[in-house]
Formats: structure tokens, sequence, C-alpha cells
């Protein structure tokens, strides 16, 4: 219960040492807004806190053209990610959900690898990383390895990440051109207050205006982002009507599991699985080449 | 100094068996680990205070009563070094039944909060009680008038509803803050109090001194409404600060703000009955204040509710009954629109639906009702200067307000106007004493012990004496307050400032000129009656070039500075049993129309526009006015659709600012606006620090009940709780196979 010991490690590797050397009774920092809530609050008491300010090479976002992979470092703010070119271009509905978590204060501290490592379960970023099939590359004792969102979060603050691993980057494969996607969070209360509910949705139309592609990840009602991929195949080849979309969205809701907290009751949280699973599909319609192109037909 | 941490209660109503502070006491920096059974065995002081009845322990003894109430105090130089020491503090309980709703609580079998009945404080002589501790009753307040059976016997109709209003915070920005230094024979406290002369009394009794030795200072506050009224931490900190023989320090931390001073959860049972013409005949209203564990101002405030439940219109038979309940819950205090809201958010709920089932338009039917010059209010009073009529039909030509108009709807969005009028006494009786002092550079200083919170209480006061004394208001310096300098006032409370402080610091400055003529006349070798005073020049009549400043007049008479006193003493008050006599010295008028839009996929609310009006009497300070309607606009939107303590067994669960919601910018609406109704003749200045406020809730759920038919009865006007009262809307419209009239269906929750 005493003033933890600070640590400002000046690689990866030496972070994992020091974070190794206390067995898991200290943490890391990166944008500290949610550890140091967690501290204040009591809820953890770590012996020593491991800054990654100092650590080279966190703060970049690039394109690798090899692998089609849109690579963002962990310590990147959500602020900064959110303006960024590269993100706004390749995953537009990424840089949408940055944008709108909490307020600026927040937004200018919080980072992206802190909001996966944190895997609380009311946050925005993780269900559009969940829809765009994201990775975290992660450095632990064993060396490097590459772990899929959906892996990496296991329920409410858990995550498959050892007590001595550091999340690196945060891996995106970018958006084929055409491609229409959107992130609607639902706020019930404040305008910044966390989600009710935040759904990511990605649409791929075939020439023939049949779905070609569809990925959804609803976030914040329950333990993890929630994506159903029996549902998504399902649809695949079909006209995304109004029925389509009902069918889809009702699966959603009637498939999870949601949570009660002030935000929502479970029951309310199925219905606005339900809204906005279908709201965020036709806004992701709004913005996909297909209706581009039928937009300029039409003209 | 010594900073203080508190051990709170973590349990809802239990019996302290063991408070260990061994651990803490021998933690390296830890001062001192203080319990309320240490400051009871010292025999130097006492150990319970309150404003009304001295029933809250300084430190509990012997039993806790809701949870977060301070057991122990820990000291020590380092404000960490307090913290950790305070987690070493260990607490066991013996639990006791405990309840938590106010009309559970009434006369409960199960749960009983005090044993024995409190001792009442002397001093405070302004209210009769009902007190009941037997019943968990910690007063009870009645107002009759005519006969209310008769009047229900001849209603063509009758309407019975329940209203439910949950605790919230007031969340001043800055949180609770006190240091108090009782080292010799004096205690000196630094406090954020809002009512530093009862506060001074509350501490005089507390530590056995005479009131002269105990000073309050008072610097500006981060905000107060109402949640810094009457002594909280103040009493802890002189404790304290007399036991270890140092200064102390306690600011409180936000999740301790919350559970320090709440709104009073209240519920409210209004039958109402009327004739197919819309008019009123009879009422009767039962409301349950939760005043929460100890009873702080719940035993005034019930007098508040039990005549605000009338509401602003003429009812010849009128029955109203408060009942301030204690539960286990944090106490409740004031809070801005002191009770009037939970009453509003009732009464004017309830007139909407009487108006949509007798076919008449709402702002009709408040026409047909709201009460006009010459009219007897239900504490007996006949009512003059009423201008209800004027500001409702105002307010409804700002908002656009058409009775055919249909609601508008695109996709899920429903868009409908509400509206709604209220009626709020002030503080009655009251006292304020001001003093002006003149110097000889012509600069004036204004002493008062009107707390500055944020409200701009000071630059009005300075545009007010200034306009009095006919100077520039830069020459003006108001104080802050200081109980040992500045001079006596009741409280700022109650939007009461401008008026009274006002009315005593007009007197005073008229007592100033008084003296300013008889030392110019000395000089001018007149007689003082030839003189008269313009723009800040003395002058024999009719004689211009014959003139001296008001500096000159104090230098050249060498009295070094001339001092002007004023005092403002209003009378009255009611009868607790009958609720008659004089409630206010004036009454506040006011009105609210709302347009709003909710999702109906979601249920939820937002506020495109808001207008509102406000009887002001005369406006002393135009952009302070528009100030204190704003915030009166944010926090009403607060209240109406977020803001709210939810318990769990006494637990509170929404207990810090990522749980508990207060509207953001974004949630105000993009367009407002107020109009401040004066009436120079009338030539008073009402307050304008709470009356815009009371309206706000109820206008937004009167819009919604317009726009889809849904009536919420417990705030807030949550989007859950209106999904589900459109889901039981359409339920029951499918049951019933058609709708042929609207009938209003209850949300849950
Ligand atoms: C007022 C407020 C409002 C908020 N509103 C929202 C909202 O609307 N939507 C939303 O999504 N979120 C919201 N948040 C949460 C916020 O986004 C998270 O706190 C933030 O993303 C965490 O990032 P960080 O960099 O600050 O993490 P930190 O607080 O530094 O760390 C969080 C956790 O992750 C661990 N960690 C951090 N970085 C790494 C790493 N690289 N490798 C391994 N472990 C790591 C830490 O040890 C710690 O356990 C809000 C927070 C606040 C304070």
């Amino acid at each position: 219960m005493s003033t933890p010991a600070f640590f400002f490690p000046r690689s990866v590797a030496e972070a994992v040492d020091v974070m190794d050397s206390y067995d898991g009774a200290a943490k890391l920092v990166a944008g500290g807004t949610a550890l140091t809530l967690m501290v204040q609050q009591r809820l953890v008491s770590p012996q020593a806190l491991v800054s990654l300010r100092d650590v080279p090479g966190l703060g970049e976002v690039l394109v690798d053209e090899d692998s089609g992979l849109l690579r963002i470092g962990a310590l990147v703010t959500h602020a900064a990610a959110a303006r960024h070119p590269l993100v706004r271009r390749h995953a537009p509905l990424l840089a949408d959900s940055l944008a709108v978590v909490g307020n600026a204060q927040v937004r200018s501290a919080a980072t992206v690898g802190g909001v996966l490592a944190e895997a609380d379960y009311a946050s925005d970023p993780p269900a559009t990383l969940r829809a765009l099939d994201a990775e975290v590359a992660a450095h632990g004792l064993a060396g490097e390895r590459t772990i899929g969102v959906g892996e990496l979060l296991l329920g409410f603050y858990q995550t498959a990440l050892a007590p001595a691993e550091v999340v690196t980057e945060v891996r995106v494969p970018v958006l084929p051109a055409g491609t229409g996607s959107a992130y609607l969070k639902y706020t019930s209360r404040s305008h910044e207050d966390r989600p009710c509910v935040g759904v990511a949705a990605i649409v791929g139309l075939a020439d023939d205006g049949s779905c070609a592609d569809l990925r959804v990840a609803v976030g914040a009602a329950c333990d993890a982002p929630l994506r159903l991929g029996d549902v998504e195949q399902q649809i695949r080849g079909r006209r995304l009507d109004g029925a389509t979309l009902s069918e889809f969205a009702d699966a959603y809701a009637d498939r999870i599991d949601p949570v009660s907290d002030v935000r929502g009751s479970a029951w309310y949280r199925r219905e606005m699985v339900r809204v906005w699973v279908r709201r965020a599909i036709e806004q992701a319609l709004l913005r996909s080449g297909a209706h581009e192109h039928s937009k300029e037909r039409a003209q | 100094m010594l900073h203080c941490r508190l051990v709170r209660s973590t349990a809802a109503h239990a019996e302290i068996t063991a408070v260990r502070t061994g651990d803490a006491a021998a933690w390296p920096g830890a001062v001192a680990v203080v319990t309320g059974a240490d400051l009871a065995a010292r025999g130097d002081m006492a150990v319970l205070f309150g404003p009304v009845l001295l029933d809250q322990p300084v430190l509990a003894i012997d039993v806790v009563r809701y949870i977060g109430e301070p057991v122990a105090a820990v000291l020590a130089e380092d404000p960490a070094v307090a913290d950790e020491a305070a987690a070493l503090v260990e607490v066991d309980y013996a639990h006791l039944p405990a309840v938590f709703d106010a009309e559970e609580a009434f006369g409960s079998d199960t749960a009983r909060l005090f044993p024995e009945p409190p001792e009442r404080d002397p001093s405070f002589v302004d209210v009769t009680l009902r007190a009941d501790h037997e019943r968990n009753v910690c007063n009870t307040f009645t107002v009759v008038k005519g006969d209310v059976e008769a009047g229900f016997a001849a209603a063509d109709l009758v309407f019975d509803d329940v209203f439910d209003s949950p605790a919230a915070g007031a969340v001043p920005l800055e949180t609770h803050a006190v240091v108090a230094d009782a080292r010799g024979d004096r205690l000196t406290v630094w406090s954020s109090t809002q009512t530093p002369y009862i506060t001074r009394r509350q501490l005089a009794l507390l530590l056995g001194l005479p009131l002269n030795r105990v000073r309050v200072i008072v610097p500006a506050l981060g905000g107060g409404f109402g949640a810094k009224a009457y002594a909280s931490v103040e009493p802890i900190a002189a404790a304290l600060s007399r036991v270890v023989g140092a200064p102390v320090r306690l600011h409180l931390t936000r999740e301790e703000e919350f559970v320090t001073s709440t709104k009073h959860a209240m519920r409210v049972r209004i039958r109402t009955g009327v004739m197919r013409d819309g008019r009123i005949v009879a009422r009767e209203a039962t409301a349950y204040y939760n005043a929460g564990a100890y009873a702080v101002i719940s035993p005034r405030k019930v007098m508040f509710g039990a005549y605000g439940l009338n509401g602003p219109y003429a009812i010849p038979h009128v029955r109203t009954e408060a009942h301030a309940v204690l539960t286990n819950t944090p106490p409740a205090g004031a809070y801005r629109g002191f009770a009037i809201n939970q009453c509003a958010w009732a009464y004017e709920g309830q007139l909407d639906m009487i108006a949509e089932r007798l076919g008449i338009d709402p702002v009709e039917i408040r026409r047909i009702n709201l009460l006009r010059d010459g009219d007897t209010f239900c504490t007996g009073e006949t009512l003059d200067h009423l201008r209800f009529h004027d500001l409702l039909d105002a307010a409804a030509e700002r908002i656009g307000w058409d009775p055919d108009e249909p609601v508008h709807r695109d996709g899920d969005l429903v868009r409908a106007k509400g509206i709604s009028c209220v009626i709020e006494g002030t503080i009655t009786p009251s006292t304020s004493t001001a003093t002006v002092r003149l110097g000889p550079d012509g600069s004036v200083d204004v002493l008062t012990s009107s707390v500055e919170m944020g409200q701009g209480i000071r630059p009005a006061l300075a545009a007010g004496v200034a306009r009095h004394l006919g100077i520039d208001p830069a020459l003006v310096g108001v104080s802050y307050v200081d109980t040992d300098l500045t001079p006596y006032d009741q409280q700022t409370t109650a939007s009461r400032s401008m008026y009274s402080m006002g009315g005593a610091m007009g007197r005073a400055a008229d007592d100033a000129l008084h003296k300013i003529r008889e030392l110019a006349a000395d000089l001018l070798e007149v007689d003082p009656a030839d003189l008269e005073i313009v723009d800040g020049q003395v002058r024999v009549a009719g004689v211009e070039q014959q003139s001296l400043s008001l500096g000159e007049v104090v230098r050249r008479s060498q009295v070094g500075n001339v001092i002007g006193e004023g005092t403002l003493v209003t009378s009255g008050g009611l009868d607790p049993f009958t609720g008659q006599g004089v409630g206010s010295v004036h009454w506040h008028q006011s009105v609210g129309a709302a347009e709003i839009e909710v999702d109906t996929a979601t249920g939820h609310v937002r506020v495109l526009r808001y207008t509102g009006g406000v009887f002001a009497g005369e406006v002393v300070d135009p952009v302070g006015a528009e100030h204190q309607c704003e915030g009166c606009l944010v926090f009403g939107v607060g209240n109406a659709l977020m803001e709210e303590l939810v318990f769990d067994q006494g637990q509170l669960v929404t207990g810090t600012l990522a749980d508990y919601m207060v509207p953001t910018l974004e949630d105000m609406p993009r367009h407002h606006e107020f109009e401040l109704m004066e009436d120079p003749e009338h030539g008073e200045v009402h307050g304008l620090g709470e009356p815009a406020l009371p309206p706000i809730a109820p206008a937004i759920s009167n819009a919604l009940y317009r726009a889809t038919g849904v009536r919420i009865r417990s705030l807030p006007i949550s989007a859950e709780k209106v999904l589900r009262g459109l889901r039981e809307r359409r339920e029951s419209e499918q049951a019933a196979g058609q709708v042929d009239e609207v009938t209003s269906v209850g949300a849950q929750g």
C-alpha cells in the first residue's frame, strides 16, 4: 500500500524484463487514463508502474504495402490516430470510433494499445478493431507473437496477454476500395458517456448489388465485442434489403448475452443491438462504392 | 496544518462493534486517528450537530445510518499519508434493519433510525416541529384551504397519480473544503459554506464558544447550488483541530461529495378534481421527502413542498401534506429549486394528462386556472403582481405553440412541444444586513456576508450600490465573507440575496447618504434639507456650481470614512398544521416551453429548443441574470434526462463522474431564450438563481407526452423508460384493436 516504484524502460525488452521481475505486481502505463482511475479507486494496487513513454518506435503509423496492413504503434493516442491521414483513408471507421471516445482530454492521452489491453467492455474502438479483423503484436518473455483482437479480448477486463507482455502495435487489414463502413456509438445518457451500445459495420457489395462481404461487431453490450461469423456468412450473396437487415440484426439481438448497468438493462441493450446493428449497416451501405455508383447513375 | 482523510461507513444501518485504529495510528507519518467515541469521551465539546435537529454525529458514535457516513478521521501532514493510513482502519458492524425508500420508512415497523427523539437546536426558532421519531419522520407540514372533500364531490373527474423524483447531486465544480483552526480560545474556519452565519452558530454550539470567538471566512466558492448550505464538513474539521491542537484541512473527493448532500428523492401522490370545462376544483397531495439519514434542513423544506404542490393555480379546495422521512441514504439538503422541482414534476405532468382527457389544449387549461391578482393562494394570502398569464402567452408565442399543430414525424424521429408553469416562494421571514463605507477618495466598500459562489452576487451588488449612489461601479468593492468583519446575513440560498441583501444594501447606501448630507451641510454652511445628491455629487439645490463629490465630503469633514448601515427584515411564516399565514414576501413566477425530438426506436430524447419566462421585478445585472437562467437550463436538462443517484441497498452505484452523468454542451438545446419580465412600478427585485429551473423537466416530459402519448412518472426521462412506455403503448393499442381515445400509459421505473 505504499507509493509504487516508477520505471521508464528504453526498450520493449527492458519493459518486459522489469514487468517480469515484479511477477505480476507491476502495471504498464500508456496514456494512464484508465490506470490512474483504477489506482485511485484502489481497484489495483501495483508495486511498480512501468511507463512506455521512452520506448522508441511505439508512436508510428504506417502502411505496409507487402502485407496490406495499416500498422499503428501501441502508444499512438486516440486523437492522433483519429486524424491521421492513413487511418482515415484505410480504416475510416476506426478513425470514427476513436474520435467519439469520451472527450478531447481523454482522446489526447488514451492510446490504441491501452484501450485493447484494458479490455473494458464499455469502450468504442475494440468493436471496430474486431470488425476489421485487426491483430496486435505483443512482446513477451517468449518473444513476439500476434494475436487477433477476437482472441485477445476474453471478457470483462480480461485479455490473453501474459502479465509481462507488451502490446507494441495494432495491425489492421486495409479495407478494399469501395467498401462501406461505419461505427455508430449510442449513448443513452450524456453525450460524453461511454457507449450503451456501439456497432461497427463493414459492407462490400458485388457488382450485382448483392452482399459480397458483411462484417459486424457489437461493442459495449456484453463482455467483449460480439461478432457472429456464421450469421455474416449466411448473408453473403443476398441483397441487403430491409427484411434481410432485420433478420441479421435480430440474429445479433437474439444471440447476445447482454449486460445490465446504469446505461441500460439487458432487455434494453438487446433492443438497442437490434436497432443499431441495422442502422450501422445502413450507414455503411450509404458510404459504400456501390451506393456512390448508384447515386452517380441516378444523376 | 494537518490533512484529514475520513474513514466512511460501508454499512447502511449498523451498530459499530469495533473500530480498530492501531495499524493506521502506527503508519509512518500518521499524526492521529480519531473516532466518534474519542470525541465523546473528551467531554469538552458537543458531538451532535444539525441546523434544526441535533441529530448528526461529527463522527459516528455507536451506530452508522448510511453508507458513506464518516466513522473515523485520520490526520497527517501529507494527504497521501492520510489516505494510506485511512485504508488501514478496520470497522466491525452488526447490521440493523435498513430502509431506503421514504414511503416505506414512513412509519416502518422494521427499521427505525432513532430510538430516542433528537434534541433540537435552540436557536432555530422559525420551525415548528411535528417530528415523530417513532415513525422516522423529522417533520410534517400541512396546508388546508377550503373543504377538499366537498371539492372532490363536486368535481366531474378525479385524477389520481404518483410521481417520483430521484436523489441527485448538485455537482459543484469545487467539492466541499474547509480549514479549521481551533488553537487557543478561538475557532477560525475557512469554509466553502453558503451559510456562514448559521455555520458560525452551529460551530459555536458544538465547541461551546461565544459567537464572537468563532470566525467564519468564506472565499469565493466553486459553485454551491444548495449542497454547501448548513454545516457538514466544518464540524469535523473544527472538532479535530481542537483534538490535535493544529489547523486541520478537509477537502472532499468527488466520491465523498456525492454522499454529503443530495437533492431529496421525493414521491408525490397527487389527486386532482376538475370540471369538464377545465377548472381545477380540488387538490389533495402528499409528498414523501426522502431526507436521508439526518434531518439537516428537511424540517423547514417540507413547508415549501406543502404549499408548492398547490402549483400556480387558483384552486378553491386544497389539502396538501409533506413528510420529511429519514432513511438509510446520504443526507438530503438544500438543492437548487428547494423541493419545487419535485412538486412541479408531479402537478405539471398530471395537468397535461388532465388536459388530454378533457380535450383541452395544455396552454388553454393553464390559462383557465393560473392565479390572477386578487386570488387567494392556498396559504390564505391574497396575491398581487401576478404575471403568469403574460408569461405563459409570451412563452407560447416564442415556442410557436399551435393547439392544432400535428406531431412532426421523420422516420423514427418524432417532434413535439410542451409547456409548464411554476410558482415558488423565497425564504420568509429572512434578515440581511449590509454596511456601505464611503472613503475619502470616493471609493466605496460594501461589507456583506452574501457568499459569492459563481452566481455573480458581488458584481450585482456593486452595480446596485453604484446605481444607488450615482457613481461608477468600478469605484465599488464588495467584500468576501468574514464574520469578524462583515455583518449578519441569514444565508445565501433561496434566490434571496438580490432581493434581501440588495434591499439591505440600498438602505445602507441611503443611510450613508443621509450622513453625507449632514456633513456636507456643515461644510457648505447650509441646511441639510437644501441639499440634493445627484450622480455622486452633493449640491445646494438649484446652485449647480456649489457641489462636492462624495469623496470630497468625507475628506474635508475629516471623518475618515462614512459608514451607512442597512437591514432588511421580512416577516411572515406559516402555521405548520394549516399552512395559513404569509408564505413568501413575493412569489417567483416561471414558465417554460420545450420542443423535443424523440427517437422512437431507442427512446432517446433530445431537447431541440427551450424558452423560459420569469418575472424578475427589476433586472439589476442583465448579463448575470441571463447566466442564471442558462445555468438553470443546464441543471434542468440534466435533471430531466440523466441525473440520478442510483442506490442498491443503500450503496451508491453512480458515485463517480464516470457513472453519474451531467449534461455536456452537446446535450443542450441548440436554441434557447429567456424572457426576464420586469415591472418597474412594482419596484422589487426578484432573485433569479432558481425560478427558471422547475418548469424545465415537466415541459420536456409534456412535450414527450404530446409526441408519443408516453407519460413518464419518474425522473429522469431515460431512454429506456421511454422505450418501455412506447412498447406498452403499442401493446395496449394492439390489444384494444384500435385507439379511440388517447390514454396515458405508465412507463415503468
Ligand atoms: C472520462 C473518461 C471517459 C471515457 N470515455 C470512453 C468512451 O466513451 N469510449 C471508450 O472507448 N473509452 C472511454 N474511456 C476509456 C479510455 O478510452 C481508456 O481509458 C483508454 O483507452 C485507455 O488507454 P490508456 O492508454 O490511457 O491506457 P492506460 O490507462 O495507460 O492502461 C490501461 C491498461 O492497459 C494496460 N496497458 C496499457 N498499454 C499497454 C500495452 N501497450 N501493452 C500491454 N498492456 C498495456 C495497462 O497496464 C492498464 O492495465 C474513457 C475514459 C475516461 C477517463
